[in-house]
């Protein structure tokens, strides 16, 4: 007998036990037949159904069992056809089983076995080392490359200084430090040309043009352009200092990047009408006192700057650069 | 053995015969990249006609190169092309044993090629293992055997500063797979009485596989130095892995990945170093870097280029008599020729002499994205209509119309352009690189007192080259007196028959040399410039 029978033999003997109940005469006789039928029928049918549910629906066996026992005897009827619908339900429409193919790990464990670097001590400074051509280029390798990581305004004119070093090795790695460091900086003015003729909000163009200013002071400020480069680099800051500046005026920091572009080309009266400006449209006195104390030098105007400088210790907002020289002209007063 | 797959390039181009007099081993060079080594190559290839060349080509990938850029002489019976990064791996993976004892000789081999004078004894393994490349230590038993995994694990804890195994296991694998490739090639090469090759690296490592397969004399000529070219690459390349945290970075130490690439590089040049029986430089410093990287001063000697000097004679009288304002940089549109300080410096020679012009007569095909930021260089500087990108030309075109022979180049060995721009009366302004100080100011006393043919510019000076530039193209006699020590320079110093001759003596004690049948390590160099 296949299990599939044995569910139909009980669906058939409960429906008679319950006909049983529906003509209901001769009283406890007829309850206790009741009883016993569906008891059959349910012992019956709670194994057939445990049996013929997939295979993931079997487990834990017993308490499976127990549950279909329990739904088969304590809902006459309804529980034994309830089963015979689930087992019709799950083989004609199976849940498609996608096989995963994935399976639980546990996290492993690093361990950072490597070999620590080997600790160098040195006397010697950085720059000593790279200078003395004596040293063997293997320790002077490792204080360039030590400089490769240092801000390019203190590493350029010690680069620059290495490209005519004796030895082929340092100079190239010197040259491709430099060449690097201006590479990113001039990729980013190629960037920025190219979006700014497609830029129709005036705020957008003012903020491209601004940035352009910004890269091109970068390479004076860094030290990666010399000479006639320099100058032109100057005027590029000029031009689109003028040109963000034409279409908003209002920016401090633009009349400061303005003054300095003219600081650094000596036309001290237009850097200082710039700075005036800048202080005009909200930069702090303050930030602008170093500047104007460095055109009162170019102007052999030593009382404004000794002034200047005067003004910027008591706001005590010297820089560590700066207070050696404010204490200087302060002594010399 | 498993042969590793290679890709070739079109059989086209290929030339095939049974056997030639000498192969010449060339990377990355004549005929598909047009530039000095190419050039000269095509020089001794036709100045040799009574030997038959076979021309074995080794590149990065077919992509990269584009057709023949030199018409193939007639004695070049042989080409063949391979490629190493269009490698395909068609081993079969399966699980292999290893051999512990070939394994440990493979460690001592690199302990050899880490520290050769500490550990000399260890010299002649490279001989021993390279034989055994096609059998017990093929490439699949790099890939797949065990007791590779465990070598490399060794390697790894032993000396390794990168915390990333992973990195470190793929870099070693990536950056090894080349020698099966060159191994393959070495074997299935046609017989040859000499090889020749231009460079260290993968064509000198070749070189060495050669040598010890087939027991018959190997010639080195080297332009530039390849390891010290690779080297600066290598300590600027953006590709290579870092992923020390900042506790573990030290400024002062280069990241253990590039430090690895950069002793394959020493290691592959220490062996052809080792293979060589004739190693010839330029130039005397380079012959001296040779001797400091491993090549025994006995088998070094310098042979100077030479040009053909009544080819570009013929020009002179092609001149206008008035010097054109024209300075040019002949030479491929690439980082290692520094254009973009030609074009700063032209900023300040415009400004200064109006009329000046700058043009760049090179391909710009090598380095695409370079000649890119040239362009904008150009472009930003303001310089548009005043610096000339002109392409590849002929010299007999342009140099009858340019003022002064401009060299950028931040390296360079001894450049041809500026042996012919004197040959054709053309005075030169160059950095200070290579021999370039001796090509323009002499070697001797004896040459020294034909005066200066131009100036020397320190490397990445724009404004040192433009001020150089303005002195000569201002003033006529200076310029006549540097023209005309150049002519002088080069008709004494540089024929091209001075260099054949060299060369005939090089390649007739080769070919002399009778077959060695089991090929001996040559003795390890013990070089007083190393620690």
């Amino acid at each position: 007998m296949s299990w599939l029978k044995a569910a139909w033999i009980a669906a058939l003997i409960e429906l008679g036990a319950t006909a049983l109940l529906v003509d209901f005469r001769n009283g406890t006789g007829e309850v206790l037949l009741f009883l016993a039928m569906h008891l059959a029928a349910s012992v019956l049918a709670a194994p057939a159904a445990l049996l013929l549910f997939p295979p993931h629906y079997r487990t834990p066996r017993p308490q499976v069992l127990a549950l279909l026992f329990s739904f088969a005897f304590f809902i006459p009827l309804l529980g034994i056809l309830g089963l015979l619908a689930a087992l019709a339900i799950t083989r004609l429409l199976p849940l498609e089983r996608v096989s995963q193919p994935f399976a639980e790990v546990k996290p492993p464990e690093y361990v950072l076995s490597i070999r620590d670097p080997e600790v160098h001590f040195r006397a010697a400074g950085l720059r000593a080392t790279l200078l003395d051509p004596a040293l063997p280029v293997e320790l002077r390798m490792r204080s360039l490359i030590a400089l490769q990581n240092m801000p390019t305004r203190i590493a350029a004119p010690m680069l620059r200084r290495l490209l005519g070093d004796p030895s082929d090795d340092i100079r190239l790695v010197a040259y491709g430090i430099l060449d690097q460091k201006e590479k990113i900086i001039n990729g980013q003015i190629q960037e920025d040309l190219s979006t700014l003729p497609g830029l129709a909000d005036a705020d957008a163009r003012v903020n491209t043009l601004r940035h352009l200013a910004e890269l091109h002071w970068e390479l004076i400020y860094a030290g990666l352009v010399q000479g006639d480069v320099r100058t032109y680099t100057l005027e590029q800051v000029l031009k689109y200092t003028g040109d963000a500046l034409a279409l908003s005026d209002a920016e401090p920091g633009l009349w400061l990047l303005r003054g300095r572009a003219l600081h650094a080309c000596r036309e001290l009266d237009g850097a200082a009408d710039a700075y005036a400006r800048a202080i005009e449209r909200g930069l702090s006195e303050v930030r602008a006192l170093p500047y104007l104390a460095e055109i009162a030098f170019d102007r052999h105007d030593f009382a404004t700057l000794r002034r200047h400088l005067g003004r910027l210790s008591r706001e005590g907002q010297t820089s560590p650069g700066i207070v050696p020289l404010a204490r200087y002209w302060s002594e010399a007063a | 053995m498993a042969a590793p797959g290679m890709a070739t390039k079109a059989a086209a181009d290929e030339r095939r015969a049974d056997s030639a007099d000498v192969a010449l081993l060339l990377e990355g060079t004549f005929p598909y990249v047009a530039g000095g080594v190419s050039s000269w190559v095509n020089q001794i290839i036709r100045g040799f006609p009574d030997l038959r060349f076979a021309v074995i080509f080794i590149g990065s990938r077919s992509s990269d190169y584009g057709a023949i850029k030199y018409a193939l002489p007639d004695n070049v019976v042989h080409l063949e092309n391979h490629y190493l990064h269009d490698y395909i791996d068609s081993t079969v993976i399966e699980e292999l044993p290893g051999d512990r004892g070939l394994f440990d000789k493979v460690d001592r081999m690199h302990e050899y090629f880490r520290a050769p004078l500490s550990h000399p004894e260890s010299a002649g393994l490279f001989t021993e293992l390279s034989d055994q490349l096609g059998s017990s230590l093929d490439h699949r038993q790099f890939l797949y055997s065990g007791e590779a995994w465990e070598f490399i694990r060794k390697m790894y804890r032993r000396f390794c500063t990168d915390p990333s195994f992973v990195d470190y296991f793929w870099t070693v694998r990536t950056m090894h797979t080349p020698i099966w490739v060159l191994s393959g090639i070495a074997d299935r090469l046609l017989p040859v009485r000499v090889f020749h090759t231009i460079s260290t690296g993968y064509a000198g490592f070749l070189g060495a596989l050669c040598k010890r397969r087939h027991g018959k004399p190997l010639i080195l000529s080297e332009h530039g130095i390849y390891t010290k070219e690779r080297k600066i690459d290598l300590f600027s390349a953006q590709w290579i892995a870092d992923n020390r945290t900042v506790f573990q970075r030290d400024t002062t130490e280069v990241s253990y990945f590039r430090q690895m690439w950069i002793r394959f590089f020493e290691a592959l040049g220490r062996a052809c170093y080792d293979a060589s029986d004739s190693i010839i430089a330029l130039y005397e410093t380079n012959r001296l870097r040779q001797v400091a990287d491993g090549a025994d001063p006995a088998r070094t000697r310098n042979i100077p280029n030479g040009i053909n000097l009544p080819a570009f004679a013929a020009l002179r009288p092609l001149r206008p008599a008035a010097t054109p304002p024209v300075l040019c940089l002949i030479g491929r549109v690439v980082p290692i020729k520094d254009v973009k300080t030609f074009v700063r410096a032209m900023r300040t020679v415009v400004n200064r002499l109006p009329e000046a012009e700058a043009w760049i007569a090179g391909p710009e095909d090598e380095d695409k994205s370079y000649a890119e930021e040239c362009h904008n260089l150009v472009e930003g500087l303001g310089l548009t209509g005043k610096v000339k990108f002109l392409g590849f030309q002929k010299l007999p075109n342009l140099l009858p119309k340019i003022g002064l022979v401009v060299l950028s180049s931040i390296s360079e060995a001894l450049p041809l352009v500026l042996l012919e721009g004197y040959a054709a009366g053309v005075p030169a302004v160059s950095t200070d690189v290579g021999s370039c100080r001796q090509l323009i100011y002499g070697l001797d006393e004896e040459d020294k007192a034909l005066g200066a043919s131009g100036r020397v510019v320190g490397i990445a000076d724009p404004q040192g080259l433009a001020e150089a530039a303005i002195e000569l193209l201002s003033d006529q006699d200076k310029w006549n007196a540097a023209a005309r020590a150049g002519m002088a320079r080069v008709e004494k110093y540089y024929a091209q028959d001075r260099m054949f001759a060299s060369y005939r003596e090089v390649y007739e004690s080769a070919l002399s040399t009778p077959p060695s049948g089991s090929p001996e390590a040559a003795p390890a160099t013990a070089c007083p410039h190393r620690d």
